[in-house]
């Protein structure tokens, strides 16, 4: 297992070169700098080309993406030219705001999506199907932002039951538990956000991955030994149809830290999504460069985790 | 002997009688039977013909601004009433249906192609080749598609790229971004379908390589690609309009139904003017409800195990 | 009566699909004596796997339902049982052993949790006792090291050995009756046999009768005290395995026999039977043999022949044996 994740970790180096060559490839075809930028406006001239020069910005581009290289390759993602602070500390920030959002949602999906999946499998063609096939469908075909708006204008305008924006009642000064419920309380629109539309997908799954377990041989064979159907379902079928799923979440973990993007935007939730967003209006390199590679790092992690917890749950597969 | 020959030919022709129908015709025959995806495809035919002839039989054009008409309320004269600058919302809701539907259609085009061309050539040869495609499929999985999105559709402002021009452009990246997962599935099932006895036949009879990839292992996977790319519409579609909805995709005046939702910009006139925001938001939900069952029930037609 | 262990009584089972009903068992009754074995023999389709289903209704329900006749127990008419009788019969007085041992076997659990998990749904024993009958059932089988097979999972068996472990699993609770669903065509020839030999050992150590579906006369010859041949649903012949050898009475068991190529004999054509089985939406009216029967006379194109005996013990459903049944 050691050899196979350290195997693994190796091959990951090449893959971030190329996604960091990749990403640092769009930036090269923009015009102007991080200098350009409304920000420094008030400098002189003279200022302007001394910045530039720190910043190795007066370089061809090639060098200019060997010296992110040689930072990176320390942790040192370089600096944002909106936030003026370290692009680490920024994203260090803000993205644990993001990993909660993401996390209560995961819980969620995974509490609904699985035993509704399972239900709809076990009685297939029954009302509950039907009803919960229409449901997902519709949760896996609205935009995220639609859903966000009709919320916020049904519960926040009409209702004025949840509030709009943020993550905190603004000037609150209320600590402990308190102040978790107003953090609960503002988290829950865009919570609900993100259940709608990853619950469908999973639901689905998990229905016709039990569907293609039911019909298997071994399933006849264990109504044969004269088990209850509830043991044949829960136990032998259950365990096999789990299998996918569980590996599928592994591919959700970048999700949990990044897959908020417009959500949080709409509801003004302080996670890495507005940033993502303000960085590229702002031309923020330095930032759009370290949020990219930190999405990318999260994703081939995610595979990883996926990879291993497959083996780990599957008898059948060994790693190599 | 002879009678017995005789009898077994009858015997043969009354079988030939029997009507054989090919897997296409098979797998329609069943797509027809399924009420709800045919649903899914009368609707997404209904939005077709409403993207392509609404805006030609509208009597404004979706680019007419009309300062003395700003926000107006749904009337018989705008029956979706009028934007911020006093264009008629429902001919630029209508017309926002072409640029929809054709970054959706185009964008998955790209994604087949690249990534079914691919995923053949990997599967097929094996080896370095196999390898060097899969470290391009692993580099193109892990970009993070909303924000790659973003920092092109910057790009594209700073680069002023004329907004008629921008959807060609989406429609490209979509495409190069979405690549990946199609390439695994055909790879997948070709190296399965590889060692199959009917290849081996191929190989004796000493087929040329393309010839053994594109009549023979490539039909055989045209189930999972029609399954993939319908679906993949829907998605590319759902992007799209999220990217115009952050004003970073199509934009102004070249409507799209993302950057209609957010043609209110405050939280206030959400309430206001619901007719502004809600029509574009459902023609988004409609089609890709349409597409997703579409895609569903060929899935159900083309795959023989499902005998839902 | 009570000498039967089991009674087959013209059982019905139908398949309801969109292109029609499909009579799949249509009137078919059989007996089988406590220790006997019994081979259903046909050609794919001829609805032996699904008559053996049936005994224990195993048939998927939708699509698929007895509609008729009565399958009696020791005496009790299983059709008729509640859900928890069902199930304390199943795995425990019948036991079931399936045709593919590749797919029959639940691959995330150890062979011995398998068994073992049969072992205690039945008998009222400690999991420890019951991991030691486990152990001990696969040694049984010939499975050598079963201790560690007893850890393995399915998918580190062979086919061989899967399907050593199945019967393992089948005969843990010592049952009266053992159907066996063409439990040797997905093996080799040679493994075949030792499946086969294994059975019979079994059977005479635990005097289990066995109702054996197979579409191989070889195997046939090799281990049936009693024969029944299926065609399109119905029994066609019935004989002791002796006489059915000896006198082929029904034209399709006669076709049968002819087709199997006889090592070290000359055969320049191979023979086969001609036409193919009839569609199960089409069926032939009359006898359903008669479209690719060499002797049909007028009367079986118009009428069902019934199952008669012409012989004592030895029954035919042929229009050919009119005489010798009414002489009966």
């Amino acid at each position: 297992m050691r050899q196979y994740v350290i195997r693994r970790v190796l091959t990951m180096i090449p893959i971030i070169l190329g996604i960091s060559l990749i990403i640092f490839l769009i930036f090269a075809m923009a015009p102007g700098d991080a200098v350009t930028g409304g920000a420094n406006a008030h400098m002189t001239v003279a200022a302007k080309a001394q910045l530039r020069h720190q910043m190795h910005l007066d370089q061809p581009k090639l060098v200019q993406y060997l010296y992110w290289l040689k930072g990176a390759s320390h942790g040192d993602l370089g600096t944002s030219t909106f936030y003026k602070k370290s692009v680490s500390s920024v994203i260090n920030t803000f993205i644990w705001n993001s990993f909660y959002l993401g996390l209560l949602s995961t819980i969620a999906v995974i509490l609904i999506a699985i035993p509704v999946g399972v239900v709809a499998a076990t009685k297939q063609y029954s009302m509950f199907d039907s009803t919960s096939s229409v449901f997902a469908f519709i949760a896996m075909s609205i935009p995220d932002f639609f859903v966000g708006l009709l919320l916020i204008s049904f519960f926040s305008m009409n209702l004025s039951l949840f509030p709009v924006s943020g993550m905190e009642t603004i000037g609150s000064t209320a600590t402990g538990f308190a102040r978790i419920l107003d953090i609960m309380h503002h988290m829950f629109l865009p919570f609900l956000v993100l259940t709608i539309t990853s619950v469908a997908g999973i639901m689905k799954y998990m229905r016709s991955s039990m569907l293609e377990v039911i019909s298997e041989d071994y399933i006849r064979t264990a109504r044969a030994k004269g088990l209850r159907e509830k043991v044949v379902i829960y136990k032998h079928a259950l365990r096999n149809a789990l299998i996918p799923i569980i590996t599928l979440l592994g591919f959700t973990i970048p999700g949990l830290f990044a897959g908020a993007i417009i959500t949080e935007q709409i509801f003004s939730w302080p996670g890495i999504g507005p940033v993502t967003y303000l960085a590229v209006l702002n031309r923020d390199y330095p930032l759009c460069m370290g949020i990219n590679m930190i999405y990318a790092v999260l994703t081939l992690l995610g595979n990883l985790i996926a990879d291993i917890t497959y083996a780990v749950v599957d008898p059948r597969i060994r790693l190599k | 002997m002879e009678s017995k020959l005789q009898s077994g030919n009858q015997m043969e022709k009354k079988y030939e009688d029997e009507v054989v129908m090919s897997p296409a015709k098979l797998a329609w025959k069943k797509f027809k039977k399924n009420k709800i995806a045919m649903t899914g495809l009368i609707i997404l035919v209904i939005i077709l013909l409403i993207s392509i002839f609404g805006p030609i039989l509208s009597p404004y054009n979706m680019a007419a601004i009309d300062l003395t008409n700003t926000t107006g309320e749904p009337s018989l004269v705008h029956l979706l009433g009028t934007d911020a600058s006093g264009r008629d919302n429902l001919t630029r809701v209508m017309y926002a249906g072409r640029i929809s539907l054709a970054v959706g259609f185009f964008s998955v085009l790209i994604q087949v192609v690249v990534g079914v061309g691919l995923g053949v050539i990997a599967g097929y040869y094996g080896g370095i080749i196999d390898s060097i495609i899969m470290r391009l499929v692993d580099i193109f999985s892990c970009l993070p598609t909303l924000p790659i999105l973003m920092m092109i559709g910057a790009l594209m402002l700073d680069l002023k790229v004329r907004p008629e021009n921008k959807m060609y452009f989406l429609m490209l990246i979509i495409g190069l971004l979405s690549w990946p997962g199609l390439c695994r599935l055909v790879r997948g099932e070709i190296l399965s379908l590889r060692e199959k006895e009917y290849m081996q036949a191929a190989e004796a009879l000493g087929l040329k390589d393309s010839r053994k990839m594109f009549k023979h292992l490539l039909p055989n996977t045209a189930a999972i690609i029609i399954v993939s790319a319908a679906l993949g519409v829907g998605s590319a579609i759902l992007t799209e309009s999220g990217l115009s909805f952050l004003g970073l995709g199509v934009t102004v005046p070249t409507p799209s139904w993302g950057a209609l939702v957010q043609s209110v910009s405050d939280m206030d006139s959400l309430q206001s003017y619901p007719w502004l925001w809600i029509p574009a938001g459902i023609c988004i939900l409609l089609t890709v409800v349409s597409v997703n069952l579409i895609g569903d029930g060929l899935r159900d037609a083309l795959d023989p195990k499902h005998n839902i | 009566m009570a000498e039967y262990l089991l009674q087959v009584k013209n059982l019905k089972t139908y398949f309801y699909t969109d292109e029609g009903v499909v009579k799949a068992v249509d009137d078919v009754s059989f007996n089988i004596k406590q220790g006997e074995t019994l081979a259903i023999v046909g050609e794919s389709g001829c609805g032996k796997s699904i008559t053996a289903m049936s005994i224990m209704k195993l048939i998927p329900s939708p699509p698929g339902k007895i509609e008729g006749g009565e399958i009696k127990f020791k005496g009790k008419d299983i059709i008729k049982l509640s859900d928890e009788e069902l199930r304390s019969l199943r795995g425990n007085k019948i036991s079931v052993i399936f045709q593919e041992p590749m797919t029959s076997l639940n691959p995330v659990f150890s062979i011995g949790d398998q068994i073992e998990e049969s072992i205690m749904l039945h008998k009222n024993i400690s999991k420890v006792e019951a991991k030691k009958q486990a152990i001990e059932m696969i040694k049984t089988v010939g499975i050598p090291r079963p201790e560690i097979i007893a850890d393995s999972y399915p998918h580190e068996l062979s086919g061989g050995m899967k399907q050593r472990a199945m019967i393992a699993m089948a005969m843990a609770c010592d049952p009266e009756l053992l159907l066996a669903d063409e439990p040797t065509t997905a093996l080799d020839v040679t493994i075949q046999a030792q499946i086969l030999e294994l059975m019979k050992a079994l059977q005479k150590k635990f005097n289990t009768a066995i109702l054996l579906i197979t579409h191989d006369l070889g195997v046939v010859a090799e281990t049936a005290d009693y024969v029944a041949v299926m065609y399109a649903g119905k029994i066609v012949e019935e004989a002791n395995v002796f006489e059915l050898f000896k006198n082929p009475s029904h034209p399709y068991t006669i076709g049968l026999l002819k087709s199997k190529p006889i090592i070290n004999k000359q055969q320049d054509v191979l023979y086969s039977i001609p036409g193919q089985v009839p569609s199960p939406h089409h069926m032939p009216k009359g006898c359903y043999f008669n479209p690719r029967c060499e002797k049909a006379i007028e009367k079986c194109r118009q009428e069902q022949p019934k199952l008669s005996e012409i012989n004592s013990g030895h029954k035919v459903a042929c229009w050919l044996y009119e005489k010798e049944m009414e002489a009966k």
